[in-house]
């Protein structure tokens, strides 16, 4: 019982640890096409369910890729609250998408033939 | 959409409860992101014609302030800043310089130079510590106007850090203004030498506003509508 409890706990926090890497590469994903605001960014990830994101996760990374100059802002005065902040790609952010994308590929990929190779023996 | 007095303040202890927790330069910005979600959360709510206090629905629907990470275990020290106090004080060593660099232009009364400027004491101390002192001073005062702004009230003295930041390129900047307009004929050059002195007067009235200003409000960023 005991084993079996902590057994759960380690797959819960492989798959916390997990999840956070992959914020900040669905976030790039999310902003790939065209620039969006905050709300429906946190939206958008919200509806990935596997990723179980919220507001408390995906702010702080969008704050720290605007940091690091992956992605610029555009402000714009909204009828209630604060100006509305649309995030969207720099050139930098867009070559750090390209990378991402083909390592998670590479990744996929490799991480399938192991498995496949696994299963089959 | 218009919300009730008590329901601001529902959005802003909930800001200020989640502040102390976002750490880096972008904290502020992530606060304004933050209050923009929520009163989106409201619009939403209001346009499935839900009633009632919405804003407390959309609060208990967001995210704790303890997700966004642990209290800082060492706050700021509070006090004067001092970074602020420790540049302004290194900018008197410039004075001697500017003494010397006086007499080398024609700002100078033309007598022969003092046998001051020839000392041991001045070339090897007073002359090294007049020039780093100024430099090192505008470091310090940049440092300190960032550890007062990220402090957010805690430590104060952001005029202090101003004047260690500009003390130096200002005296710079005067010195330089004034030995052009010694030097200029009335009939040659003028109108861009008064165009030089608007320049100065100008960054120099900037830099006088800047420190005469108070410190920004705790809540520059967040529900000013309060």
């Amino acid at each position: 019982m005991h084993s079996t409890v902590c057994q759960e706990l380690r797959v819960k926090s492989w798959i916390t640890q997990l999840r956070k890497g992959l914020i900040e590469f669905c976030v790039i994903n999310v902003l790939k096409d065209s620039e969006n605001y905050g709300y429906e960014i946190v939206g958008r990830l919200k509806d990935l369910e596997v990723m179980d994101v919220t507001e408390s996760t995906v702010y702080p990374v969008l704050s720290r890729l605007k940091g690091e100059g992956y992605l610029k802002v555009r402000s714009e005065p909204s009828q209630s609250g604060p100006p509305r902040r649309y995030f969207s790609l720099t050139k930098l952010g867009e070559q750090r998408l390209r990378e991402m994308n083909a390592y998670w590929d590479l990744l996929s990929e490799s991480i399938d033939t192991v498995r496949q190779s696994e299963g089959a023996k | 959409m218009d919300l009730a007095d008590y329901e601001w303040s529902q959005i802003k202890s909930y800001l200020e409860a989640v502040r102390p927790r976002l750490t880096g330069p972008e904290s502020e910005e992530t606060l304004v992101d933050i209050e923009s979600h929520i009163h989106m959360a409201i619009k939403a709510r209001l346009e499935a014609g839900e009633q009632g206090n919405l804003v407390a629905a959309v609060l208990a629907e967001l995210d704790r302030p303890e997700q966004y990470g642990p209290l800082p275990k060492h706050p700021h020290h509070s006090g004067l800043s001092l970074y602020g106090l420790i540049g302004a004080c290194l900018l008197p060593f410039a004075i001697p310089v500017i003494g010397h660099v006086a007499e080398l232009t024609p700002l100078g009364d033309g007598s022969p130079m003092p046998a001051f400027y020839e000392s041991d004491v001045y070339r090897f101390l007073l002359l090294p510590l007049g020039i780093i002192g100024p430099l090192v001073s505008m470091v310090l005062g940049w440092a300190g106007i960032q550890q007062c702004r990220r402090s957010r009230g805690v430590v104060y003295g952001v005029p202090l850090g101003v004047i260690s930041l500009w003390g130096a390129p200002l005296i710079v900047l005067n010195l330089f203004g004034l030995v052009v307009f010694a030097n200029t004929s009335p009939s040659i050059g003028f109108p861009i030498v008064m165009v030089l002195m608007l320049l100065v007067v100008f960054i120099n009235v900037w830099v006088l506003r800047r420190v005469t200003a108070g410190p920004l409000p705790k809540e520059h960023f967040v529900a000013e509508e309060l």
